[in-house]
């Protein structure tokens, strides 16, 4: 009998696969990143998502945010995303909060890691202070232009994202491929399963730099 | 004597520093990296980005130094740690350090 997960068991294995069913994890922004990152969580078998974000659908977010349509704009992104994941599978669960992420942004009781998928350090910078004093470990991404740098913050290599990136400043309208976020949503996904499934060889104490111009990694130890 | 001392026995002058740029630094510099040759060892950040200039030009003193401090927006990593939580400006750098100055990507 066919199934869902009989391509990436062979891969990641039932006790992984298991393991992701009963997870639950808070993606945050549903953007560029964020999209890409929602539909691959789902697509590995994660058991609940959260969707936050307090966006509506606009004609510059068509070119890189997968999951929307020009049928979508002048909606509310965490709806849409929700309708849209759902129809590849009902097997997760799907909470969308449109909501704002600031200092009175309540975290959600049963979440096992946080997704960085927003568009603003002074947003994330917030994020992080709130899943840091529960310990909730963070993947983070960033982009730019063809550029990716990724980390996970796990409250113990790495306390917090400000040890990283102390003095990071916002820009707005930022320029950015599709392919690049892709690509951040896409390891940051990967990330959170290595995580999840307790695999060593993922982002802790280390940071990924993704330059798709050249197509080079390197990665940089942080500790 | 200690190894990462001038003189050690993996060390002799002129000692050689090499910066890594990444992401939107290497498009701006046109490099991936520079290397820095000096008598001395170890440098403060501040003069290695001082000689990093007089190769590069005063643009790489003007990304990073604003009134005697270092900007926001750009992160420089010896060894791993961002020098904001060293000593900014005068944290020691030895010629072995792993030395990386990029600006972080803010979009999502």
């Amino acid at each position: 009998m066919k199934s869902f997960f009989e391509r990436q068991i062979p891969v990641i294995g039932d006790k992984c696969q298991n393991k992701l069913k009963d997870s639950t994890v808070l993606v945050a922004g549903v953007g560029g990143i964020g999209t890409s990152v929602s539909e691959l969580l789902v697509r590995y078998g994660v058991g609940k998502l959260y969707l936050t974000d307090n966006g509506i659908v606009d004609e510059p977010d068509l070119n890189r945010q997968i999951l929307y349509t020009a049928d979508d704009l002048g909606k509310k992104k965490v709806f849409v995303a929700r309708e849209k994941l759902l129809k590849i599978t009902r097997e997760t669960e799907i909470i969308a909060n449109y909501t704002e992420i600031d200092e009175n942004f309540i975290i959600p009781p049963d979440i096992d890691i946080a997704v960085d998928c927003l568009d603003n350090f002074k947003t994330r910078y917030l994020l992080d202070d709130i899943l840091a004093k529960e310990s909730i470990p963070l993947v983070h991404a960033g982009i730019e232009s063809f550029f990716i740098q990724l980390t996970t913050i796990d409250r113990k290599k790495i306390k917090k994202l400000k040890d990283v990136f102390p003095n990071a400043i916002d820009k707005k309208n930022i320029p950015v491929l599709s392919s690049t976020a892709s690509v951040a949503g896409a390891i940051e996904a990967l990330e959170v399963i290595k995580v999840l499934c307790g695999m060593e060889e993922n982002l802790s104490g280390k940071l990924l730099i993704i330059d798709l111009k050249d197509y080079e990694f390197e990665i940089i130890r942080l500790v | 004597m200690n190894k990462r001392e001038p003189g050690g026995e993996n060390f002799s002058p002129p000692y050689q520093y090499k910066i890594k740029f990444f992401t939107l630094f290497k498009l701006y510099f046109k490099r991936d990296f520079l290397v820095i040759e000096s008598e001395r060892a170890p440098l403060k950040l501040f003069e290695l980005i001082e000689k990093g200039s007089e190769i590069l030009g005063k643009s790489l003193k003007e990304k990073l130094i604003s009134k005697g401090k270092l900007k926001r927006g750009a992160i420089i990593l010896i060894k791993g740690k961002n020098v904001l939580h060293l000593k900014e400006l005068e944290t020691e750098i030895y010629p072995e350090d792993d030395i990386v100055f990029f600006p972080p990507g803010g979009g999502g």
